[in-house]
């Protein structure tokens, strides 16, 4: 998409021009999204600035050469991914009563891997078949095999666990054969 | 790989989808420590469970390659990534100044803005500047700005906490937060906050002042919000000089919570 390439081309060279269209274009709807989901107006700028320079350094030097959505998807999406995990954060740091020790390079560099393994994620998940995206959406989020039955009508619990077990099979050999996927194992 | 797969499929999922008891638990854990293929084999399970589950997203990032997270962070101290942050946060400077001004830009709102302002300028004139210790307490204590609790899902206790004193059910949320922080053991500071403020609504200001306190000598983040609402105690109970002592405690660091409202409220009490 030319729009996604102009962008693209504009955060790479620090493009006043093409920076402030994107702030007045697509800002708006990220503010919205933070405000609604226990965050204050600093918080939404906050992210907004990270995902832009995530962005930056993944075309630079993380192979990001096609955003295949259009870029505000991509960069609401982004700014909704990096959101949900600072509430996290904040969550554990209340609950452990620590203080994050890492420095906020280290702590953005960690928020860019988990990005593009999830961005590896729902893509390979996207190429299985509704199907099984559905019976593995329930199962990954530990729904009983008994509900699985019920919901997508299957014969019984043999035939749920079956199917389960074929599509994860199917979804982490696509992942594994993905270069992407080489730093995962540790 | 793949017959491991299926050797192993059913003690993973039955792991990660806490359907073992304790005993198998612990018994899996020591066959993760002593088999690399079933770790490996664990692994990638454990991302595709945590992908799908929001709530733990970004908390499980141990299985990270360190020498990569430092390389990526390097970038981000990199020359372009710093220009580029110097240009959004000019951007985001204009932002603000072309939000603020997009009233002016219409030429006909102009004559009725400087009509309104000619007439508030008038109507406050008119009164008095300096306002009581009392109606500065009326004017702030709104409590809109109280962190939630709610997030903290694990802390049923809590949210209900919440519920009651949203509820203005300020004597029920007193006895729930009282109750909570002398059978808690971890310092968590917006329970402090909640107490403190359900006390000040009963007009128990001992007990208000106590939990203010606490906070201040905690070592927690927002700290310095027990002196705001330390003030706001003294405030309500008239008493001038102490609230005046504790805002000048606000004034004594920028980053203070309430920086600009703490000197407000000290000009209109003097």
């Amino acid at each position: 998409m030319p729009e996604n390439e102009y962008f693209m081309k504009g955060i790479l060279d620090s493009n006043e021009r093409v920076v402030a269209e994107i702030y007045s274009s697509f800002f708006p709807k990220v503010l919205g999204f933070v405000l609604n989901n226990k965050g204050q107006i600093a918080d939404a700028e906050d992210i907004f600035q990270k995902v832009l320079m995530q962005i930056s350094i993944r075309i630079r030097c993380r192979e990001l050469q096609t955003i295949n959505s259009t870029f505000e998807a991509y960069l609401f999406t982004a700014c909704k991914n990096l959101w949900r995990r600072e509430l996290n954060l904040r969550k554990r740091v209340t609950n452990r009563n620590i203080k994050e020790q890492v420095s906020e390079e280290t702590d953005m560099a960690y928020a860019l891997l988990e990005q593009e393994r999830w961005e590896l994620f729902k893509e390979k998940l996207e190429q299985l078949s509704d199907n099984c995206r559905q019976v593995l959406a329930l199962f990954l989020s530990k729904v009983s095999y008994g509900e699985i039955v019920e919901k997508l009508s299957y014969a019984s619990e043999t035939v749920a666990r079956q199917r389960v077990f074929k599509c994860k099979a199917k979804l982490i050999k696509i992942i594994k054969s993905d270069e992407r996927f080489k730093n995962l194992i540790p | 790989m793949d017959d491991n797969q299926e050797k192993y499929h059913d003690q993973i999922d039955g792991y990660l989808r806490d359907e073992l008891s304790d005993k198998e638990k612990t018994l899996f854990e020591q066959s993760l420590q002593e088999d690399p293929d079933l770790l490996a084999e664990f692994t990638i399970h454990e991302e595709l469970f945590a992908q799908m589950d929001e709530s733990s997203w970004g908390v499980n990032i141990n299985s990270l390659d360190k020498d990569e997270v430092k390389e990526v962070a390097s970038y981000f101290r990199s020359e372009e990534v710093i220009k580029l942050k110097d240009t959004i946060e000019k951007v985001k400077a204009n932002y603000h100044r072309d939000n603020e001004t997009f009233l002016v830009k219409n030429k006909w709102i102009i004559p009725i803005l400087i009509a309104a302002s000619i007439s508030l300028f008038i109507i406050l004139y008119s009164i008095n500047f300096s306002e009581s210790p009392q109606e500065l307490y009326a004017k702030y204590s709104t409590w809109q700005d109280l962190p939630s609790l709610t997030s903290r899902s694990d802390e049923d206790l809590l949210a209900k906490g919440q519920e009651l004193f949203e509820e203005k059910n300020y004597k029920e949320s007193f006895l729930l937060f009282n109750h909570y922080l002398k059978n808690s053991d971890t310092i968590i500071p917006s329970v402090y906050l909640y107490a403190g403020v359900s006390s000040l609504e009963l007009d128990k200001y001992e007990e208000a002042i106590f939990y203010f306190d606490q906070l201040i000598n905690s070592n927690a983040v927002d700290q310095s919000k027990g002196y705001w609402y330390k003030a706001l105690s003294f405030l309500k109970q008239g008493k001038k000089e102490a609230a005046i002592k504790t805002l000048n405690n606000i004034l004594e660091n920028k980053d203070n919570y309430n920086f600009k409202e703490a000197k407000n409220v000290l000009k209109k009490l003097q």
